[in-house]
């Protein structure tokens, strides 16, 4: 709106509402202060941000020993186990092999 | 011209009593007030959730209000999705694709049913997330603004505000799709607004860096708030609904309060030479959290005006910041695409 307002519009629109501005209301600083600074120490006893959640009551904090850690650990160590046991059959088999070799070249 | 010249004169004229009369009631200033008061100690919050899913900048956030969603929030990202996330399992609730892939806000209605977004497109799309069938689809396409939307706040399920960069802010009836008020005033681009914790009043922040405080119903400008040297980009009400913090491009945040209608305080650190994104207050109103170009967020102990903590996490800006309705955590979301849960 204001940008397809001329120059002069745009001024009689800041003067009007200037005019109705001087009329406001204004309370001390020292009262506005001494209240938005009560509410504040009233209310930062219950502020989670600053007392800080105890882990237990945390709902975001994931739980030790809980089912998901649970699956993903097993996941994890079974898939690493086979692994192993993978690589270490193919060795032994290479191993027999080998000397199998051997053998027959003697 | 005359006449010209002559209004400039009415008007500095005016600007010079105003200044006169807010100084008359500058009788003592925060600092001096909240000198016997001890610094809020370190404060250190640690990622708990990252969710993944956006594959482009993230531009806004906002948490859901009701008992049922204070734990849900919607983000919306320029790779075209809204997306409602479960910030307790990082599960994505719905995947909203939208219409134009340019949303620079989101909304979620105070009752949860509903979800709004509007971007360079210059319009507000409104979302049922209860629908029938289970599909959430679009409810209504606020159309009128022309300019792009910077911010869109519900006031019910039948109410929504929105700002926009034709320098309007405008009340819309849902039901009907029209403008029920327009909020014409400011001189730049509208960035952001806020609604008060009663929903009797707005602000409103924008690129002629000032801030003003509409009454909704009267559909008037009460108040008007200058100080800051480069524009506005984030805004929100102190929680008792007495002040009103701001964030500008000037790497500084300020503190103004409504009933001695002036600024009480500007947080500002000589090491901070970036602009302020977004900011939000945490529940008491004790720490502003208020998210940087630098890609980090700043905590700050708004009675002392001193830093005492920081989250570095992201690898990009920090687009938006929101405080849970429970107080209990703060997301973050960043032009890295990811968004972060920290208490």
């Amino acid at each position: 709106m204001a940008r397809d307002m001329s120059d002069i519009d745009i001024l009689k629109m800041e003067l009007e509402q200037l005019k109705k501005e001087v009329s406001t209301p204004r309370e001390p600083v020292s009262k506005t202060s001494k209240d938005t600074m009560d509410w504040c120490e009233a209310a930062s006893c219950t502020d989670l941000l600053i007392t800080g959640v105890p882990d237990d009551k945390n709902p975001y904090k994931p739980e030790k020993g809980g089912w998901k850690n649970i699956m993903l650990y097993l996941h994890r160590n079974t898939w690493q186990t086979y692994c192993s046991y993978v690589s270490l059959f193919t060795g032994l088999k290479r191993l027999k092999l080998e000397r199998r070799n051997r053998r027959d070249v003697h | 011209m005359g006449e010209m010249e002559e209004l400039r004169k009415e008007a500095d004229n005016l600007k010079d009593q105003i200044t006169e009369a807010r100084k008359v009631v500058q009788d003592t200033t925060l600092q001096e007030a909240v000198a016997g008061t001890t610094l809020v100690g370190r404060v250190q919050l640690k990622t708990r959730k990252t969710l993944r899913g956006h594959l482009a900048k993230i531009y806004a956030m906002h948490w859901g209000t009701d008992t049922n969603c204070s734990k849900l929030c919607v983000s919306a990202s320029q790779d075209g999705k809204l997306i409602v996330w479960d910030t307790l399992t990082t599960n994505k609730v719905s995947a909203i694709p939208l219409k134009s892939s340019w949303v620079m806000t989101c909304a979620y209605a105070p009752s949860g049913n509903m979800v709004a977004c509007g971007g360079l497109d210059n319009m507000c799309s409104i979302y049922n997330l209860k629908g029938k069938d289970g599909n959430v689809k679009v409810m209504r396409e606020l159309a009128a603004h022309t300019g792009y939307l910077s911010c869109c706040r519900f006031l019910s399920d039948s109410e929504i505000i929105t700002s926009s960069g034709d320098c309007t802010c405008v009340l819309w009836d849902i039901e009907t799709g029209t403008e029920k008020t327009i909020f014409a005033g400011h001189l730049g681009d509208c960035m952001s607004l806020a609604v008060s914790p009663d929903f009797k009043m707005f602000i409103s922040g924008a690129c002629d860096f000032t801030a003003k405080l509409w009454d909704i119903r009267e559909a008037s400008c009460r108040q008007t708030f200058s100080g800051h040297e480069s524009d506005i980009n984030a805004i929100g009400f102190f929680p008792n609904g007495n002040a009103v913090i701001t964030g500008s491009d000037d790497a500084t945040c300020k503190l103004y309060d409504l009933r001695a209608d002036q600024e009480l305080i500007t947080y500002q650190d000589s090491g901070i030479m970036c602009g302020v994104t977004s900011l939000a207050p945490s529940l008491s109103g004790r720490l502003l959290l208020a998210g940087y170009d630098d890609f980090n967020v700043n905590i700050w102990d708004m009675l002392k005006a001193e830093r005492v903590g920081v989250l570095a996490g992201h690898d990009n800006r920090v687009s938006c910041i929101g405080v849970s309705s429970d107080g209990m955590a703060c997301c973050t979301g960043s032009w890295d695409s990811f968004l972060k849960i920290w208490n």
